[in-house]
């Protein structure tokens, strides 16, 4: 997945999505067992199944975003976010 | 009856094809109404996008252009997110909402009713037409 933005000085910035996971990868390791942790202490509360859930829902939004168009111009400029 | 069955039988009756070629006949004519139904499925579940087009309208100075290209997919992910919140925040939204004046129950938005609001966008179309023109429409 990459991100196309094309803007008033005809910047073109691709950001492979990839990377940004590699980047990730070490923290969501590292918070894993504290966030398991932290989701039995709040299971009761009704917020630990929401704490549970809320990293492959986050995880499928991110990947759900491939194929967004948002593109705005004027006279002047344009702006183009592509997620490809 | 359609036309093309009522042929083969008026053949068949008239005596130019024989049973089996009659059978066959009909059978090739069932498949390629069925190919059709099939068709016609796919090209219900080929809703992809939902669009957000803002253009100028006539005799409008700006010039400023809008379009948004949503996949449904981000629309499901979103839904599926959204039923993960608690009971109390869904309270506090669905107050929020109302105060801004849109009256949604937050609490039916659930994994079960996904697919009903999904092909409840099939038919939204919105045409505003003033100085700008807004569309919004699935695709």
């Amino acid at each position: 997945m990459r991100i196309h933005i094309v803007g008033k000085k005809k910047v073109r910035l691709i950001i492979p999505l990839f990377l940004v996971w590699l980047l990730l990868l070490p923290f969501i390791i590292l918070l894993t067992p504290f966030v398991l942790l932290a989701a039995l202490i709040l299971w009761p509360s009704g917020y630990g199944r929401t704490l549970l859930g809320t990293g492959p829902a986050l995880f499928s939004v991110i990947c759900a975003l491939s194929d967004l168009y948002v593109q705005v111009e004027d006279r002047d400029s344009k702006t183009l976010i592509w997620m490809k | 009856m359609n036309e093309e069955r009522k042929k083969i039988l008026e053949m068949l009756a008239d005596g130019k094809i024989s049973v089996e070629e009659a059978e066959k006949l009909l059978s090739a004519i069932s498949e390629s109404s069925g190919e059709t139904a099939e068709g016609e499925t796919t090209d219900k579940a080929r809703l992809r996008y939902l669009r957000v087009i803002v253009e100028p309208g006539p005799g409008s100075e700006n010039s400023e252009r809008v379009n948004v290209r949503v996949p449904i997919k981000l629309i499901r992910a979103g839904i599926k997110f959204a039923s993960l919140l608690p009971k109390d925040v869904q309270g506090k939204v669905d107050n929020a909402l109302k105060e801004s004046g849109i009256s949604l129950d937050f609490s039916q938005i659930k994994d079960e009713n996904m697919e009903e609001i999904i092909e409840s966008l099939r038919d939204l179309t919105v045409d505003v037409e003033g100085k700008e023109r807004v569309r919004v429409f699935c695709e």
